[in-house]
């Protein structure tokens, strides 16, 4: 019994001694990790945050390993985490001063991190600036220095996925060259089965999509959606007529509706899975039917403009590469960028991700579209896309937008107040953030 | 190392004058609680000053600079439309959840207390407990395919009666239902046992006496039953509420506070606030509202239950 | 023994039967899930059964997830944390109840009022000390905050103040050192309400999720209930893999629950009770 005891003691005096031991321990092998970079065959280590998609995760790993054997002092060390979390952690670690090196992040992102001097400066930015197209480039400049390289031009607007079977069976023609002919079509494509859809015809209840449809029929308006000092207007006429037409979209034609949204799954997964004819998402979303759901039954085809312009639409940055301030081996972490974004590489990581290129030479280049003929209906348009503008948090955006727009369409509220409502918030938010 | 040094000490302990003890006692009390106090000030009492602190400032830390602004953070709250519905949802969410959760509890713990084989009686306690030990976090993720729209279980089960599908996690009509649901099942197992050996301890005399009374069972479970479980009651429904009040993984892994909001609970909007849109200030804000209704229940609840006692 | 009286029990036995078939069937689902393959999933014609097991689900939980690592760091963080809480609250306890001291009331009062504080409230000023400290993404983030316990010390002293002080002062006459009463006489006497207070500690350790969701970063450093709910984001669609990795998390829980059971038992009714 004695001995019982004195063994529980030892054990647990241990068990304490052992945790600030682990905890010194781990501390000693972080200090160790981001020591000083000495000469040329220090064995440097590089941590990689990136989001979590199959596609991307794949095409970054393949030129991780590359690079590496390229420079065998380099280690990356390549951690991603799921959509959801991923830009929590970024701030947290960024504001817990343990950041990772090099950041995969989305352009909206960023001013909130180069405005607080946190990111590093892309070394020689002024002749880089000139490689990318603009509206990718958006986010990643502050006070007209660039914080950082898009690898995509983020793109929701302008394409749609279709099941071509399902037009040929009602008989109808696409590509759809109008915008009344897109809405006809969606209801005679929507197969109702008593108060739920079947098959939606015209599929945009997206999280994102919402929010950038709304945004391409202002701008299709020629309308605009900023106003003074760093506020938005969402009451011009363009507005509400932008936002009553997707209202109409499922209260009166019923060609979609909101029932999935905020669920698991996104818009495209319903599309693959037969759900809906057509599909407003951005291209990114072929990658899965392709690779998950192993079909190859659809088309990637153009959206009509809402208007008799062309079919302007905003973009956010897109996915793209920072270095942290914090970063002891910045130099290491910019060399590995480079060989990222060489024209080479990012064309292969543009074609394994269904991305939009954004660098004007990769999109320019006949052999991408070529390689990936789904692709064309993007790059057609690409001239047309403006940066969506200096938002200081998107998620609040577009989560403003999704909220206020389900309780339009459920009558809860009317499109003016509810614009009204999303504007107000929206400024509130951008207020605090300044 | 204190421990040779009490071996050292042990042979003149008789000879040791009273005064001696006591300052050796002082030493002991003075040595054991210092690094106690020292970590319940860091990790306790900084805590929540510092919140209460930040409550009144604009701050996020990805700033340099975060400007003092008051009350502002609390008159925002209640002009927050956002933060309202979330009360409004907590709220709701606990009242559901509490009451099912201490109505089905009782009825399980008195059916399986009138079990008389033994072996059956644990095993049923066995599975009722057996969710509880999950981590709340991995039974949500399981939860959350079985709610699926397309292949969920629930669907299938409803498919098989030929009734239409249920968006469970989508539909703002089933969406807190649902995450109810998955709570009670989590853990209605930890309020079983409580219930069971409050149950237990209930005299037999009194069941005795009821007996040759000749009082239905329903009479006996009335007078007799509830009345003397009344501290295993009051003890159960304040560390449910407690809890409910501060779910927060089922929340964040099956609804975000979709659909509408709906389920946009207080703790769920605090982290969000906080750690999603860097509003820590305005989230400190909240937090404190929130420590004052706990609070408050409690203390309301902690009265009641005093007044019953006292017959 | 009146005939109606069994018919009684029989109805109540089979609606348990029912009631724990209800509780056992998402473990069913679970188990039967992780055997199904992806292009049944995608597929919209489900069933409950798997139409053509396979053990994708597994083998991509092996090649993918380092979860013999996120196993090992709950343990670690788990057992640190109980051992801990269990000596410092025993020891406060054993202060509390048994000595006077200027300010004691004031003390311990301050330590009660933290017990009902919601971590919520706490989460961010911690999340700032923590990382003050620079233990963010690291272990000891996990197991610093949890060392002591309110509710902890509160249950000690309860239970210490019902050791009769002769007991104590028999001790210290023969000349033992306060350590070693403790040891010696406090503890073997409060040893039921201590595995309670640590059948708790580690459950709740080894359950927590929101703290270590904010403090940690890596993969290799998560703890069971965060990796999976990350490991889920990443194949929604396929969910069969995380239900593999879900079955294998839980199935050493329930083992090592079957073989502590009488004690959970035990320990949950007695908090309750006091």
């Amino acid at each position: 019994m004695k001995n019982v005891r004195s063994t529980v003691v030892f054990c647990l005096l241990a068990a304490i001694f052992a945790a600030f031991a682990l905890s010194g321990c781990s501390n000693a092998k972080d200090a160790k990790d981001t020591g000083g970079a000495g000469g040329k065959d220090e064995q440097v280590k590089l941590v990689f945050w990136s989001h979590q998609a199959d596609a991307f995760i794949k095409s970054y790993r393949s030129m991780i390993d590359q690079y590496e054997q390229d420079h065998p002092n380099v280690k990356i060390d390549f951690q991603n985490y799921p959509y959801d979390a991923y830009n929590q952690k970024l701030k947290a670690s960024f504001s817990a001063s343990h950041p990772p090196d090099i950041a995969e992040v989305f352009g909206t992102w960023v001013p909130e991190y180069s405005n607080n001097g946190l990111l590093a400066e892309v070394p020689d930015g002024e002749s880089r600036k000139e490689e990318y197209f603009e509206a990718p480039l958006g986010g990643f400049m502050h006070d007209s220095k660039l914080y950082g390289l898009p690898m995509e031009y983020n793109i929701e607007n302008g394409g749609m996925l279709i099941h071509p079977q399902m037009f040929k069976d009602k008989g109808i023609a696409y590509p759809l060259s109008t915008w009344p002919e897109l809405v006809e079509a969606a209801k005679k494509l929507t197969v109702a089965n008593g108060d739920s859809l079947k098959v939606k015809g015209f599929d945009f209840a997206s999280g994102d999509n919402i929010t950038f449809t709304f945004l391409s029929f202002i701008l299709q308006q020629k309308g605009d959606y900023w106003g003074e000092n760093g506020h938005v207007n969402f009451q011009t006429p363009e507005a509400v007529k932008a936002m009553t037409e997707l209202k109409n979209l499922i209260v009166e034609d019923k060609v979609a509706d909101l029932t999935t949204f905020g669920g698991q799954l996104d818009t495209s997964d319903y599309f693959f899975k037969g759900g809906s004819a057509m599909a407003y998402r951005g291209p990114w979303t072929i990658a899965t039917g392709l690779d998950s759901y192993k079909v190859n039954d659809f088309e990637y085809v153009p959206v009509p403009s809402y208007t008799s312009e062309p079919p302007f639409f905003a973009a956010e940055s897109g996915w793209g590469l920072v270095v942290s301030k914090k970063s002891k081996h910045a130099k290491e972490a910019w060399d590995f960028i480079n060989y990222v974004t060489s024209k080479e590489q990012l064309r292969k990581w543009n074609l394994d991700t269904f991305t939009v290129p954004a660098k004007k030479e990769v999109a320019s280049d006949p052999d991408f579209v070529k390689e990936n003929p789904y692709m064309k209906t993007s790059i057609d348009i690409l001239e047309y896309g403006r940066w969506i503008g200096p938002i200081w948090d998107r998620d609040y955006l577009f989560k403003q937008i999704n909220d206020h727009f389900q309780l339009i369409v459920a009558g809860k509220i009317t499109v003016e107040d509810g614009l009204r409502k999303i504007e107000e918030a929206v400024n509130t938010s951008q207020d605090q953030h300044k | 190392m204190e421990i040779s040094s009490l071996k050292r000490e042990r042979g003149a302990g008789r000879r040791l004058r009273p005064h001696a003890v006591h300052r050796k006692q002082r030493l002991f009390v003075t040595a054991s609680l210092t690094p106690i106090f020292i970590l319940f000030t860091v990790f306790a009492f900084v805590p929540i000053v510092w919140s209460l602190i930040l409550s009144f400032y604009q701050y996020s830390p990805l700033r340099e600079e975060s400007p003092f602004i008051g009350l502002e953070n609390y008159i925002r709250l209640f002009s927050d439309e956002l933060f309202l519905k979330s009360l409004g949802v907590t709220f709701k969410f606990v009242a559901a959840a509490v009451i099912a959760n201490i109505i089905i509890t009782l009825l399980i713990a008195i059916a399986v207390n009138s079990v008389r084989f033994r072996g059956l009686r644990s095993l049923f306690r066995t599975i009722f407990f057996l969710p509880a030990i999950a981590p709340l976090a991995g039974t949500a993720v399981v939860w959350s395919t079985m709610f699926n729209y397309d292949n969920g279980l629930f669907n299938m089960i409803l498919a098989q009666f030929n009734l239409a599908p249920i968006n469970w996690l989508g539909d703002p009509a089933y969406a807190l239902f649902s995450v109810i649901m998955m709570t009670l099942w989590a853990d209605i197992g930890y309020n079983v046992v409580l219930f069971m050996a409050g149950l237990d301890s209930v005299p037999d005399i009194y069941y005795e006496a009821a007996r040759l009374e000749g009082a239905t069972r329903l009479q006996t479970f009335w007078h007799i039953t509830l009345p003397l479980l009344s501290r295993t009651t009051l003890f159960v429904s304040v560390t449910t509420i407690v809890s409910y009040f501060q779910a927060f993984p089922q929340f964040q892994i099956m609804t975000k506070g979709e659909p509408f909001n709906e389920t946009r609970v207080l703790a769920l909007h605090i982290y969000d606030q906080a750690f999603s849109n860097s509003n820590m200030g305005y989230a400190s804000a909240m937090a404190a509202v929130l420590l004052l209704i706990i609070l408050l229940v409690t203390m309301i609840q902690l009265r009641a239950g005093r007044s019953q006692w006292e017959h | 023994m009146t005939r109606r009286f069994t018919w009684l029990e029989g109805v109540i036995i089979a609606i348990l039967l029912v009631c724990a078939a209800i509780m056992l069937l998402p473990y069913l689902w679970m188990v039967l899930s992780s055997f199904k393959s992806n292009l049944e999933i995608i597929s919209s014609a489900t069933s409950f059964v798997p139409q053509n097991p396979t053990l994708d689900g597994y083998r991509a939980v092996f090649e993918e997830a380092p979860f013999l690592t996120w196993l090992l760091n709950s343990a670690i963080t788990a057992v640190i944390i109980t051992a801990a809480t269990l000596f410092t609250s025993a020891l406060a306890g054993y202060v509390f109840a048994k000595f006077t001291f200027p300010g004691k009331r004031l003390m311990f009062l301050l330590v009660l009022a933290t017990m009902m504080i919601p971590f919520q409230v706490i989460m961010i000023p911690t999340y700032l000390i923590i990382s003050k400290l620079g233990l963010i993404n690291n272990l000891a983030a996990i197991i610093v905050p949890s060392l002591i316990s309110s509710y902890g010390v509160f249950l000690a002293k309860q239970f210490i103040e019902d050791i009769p002080r002769d007991l104590l002062e028999a001790a210290r006459i023969d000349g033992a050192g306060e350590l070693r009463i403790m040891w010696r006489i406090v503890m073997p006497l409060i040893l039921p309400m201590l595995s309670a207070l640590g059948i708790f500690t580690f459950m709740a350790a080894w359950n927590n999720y929101l703290w270590p969701l904010i403090a940690i970063n890596d993969m290799d450093r998560m703890t069971v209930p965060m990796a999976l709910v990350f490991f889920n984001g990443a194949h929604q669609v396929n969910y069969n893999v995380v239900m593999s990795a879900a079955v294998l998390i839980t199935l050493p829980v329930i083992i090592v629950f079957l073989i502590f059971q009488k004690q959970f038992i035990k320990g949950l009714t007695m908090t309750g009770m006091k």
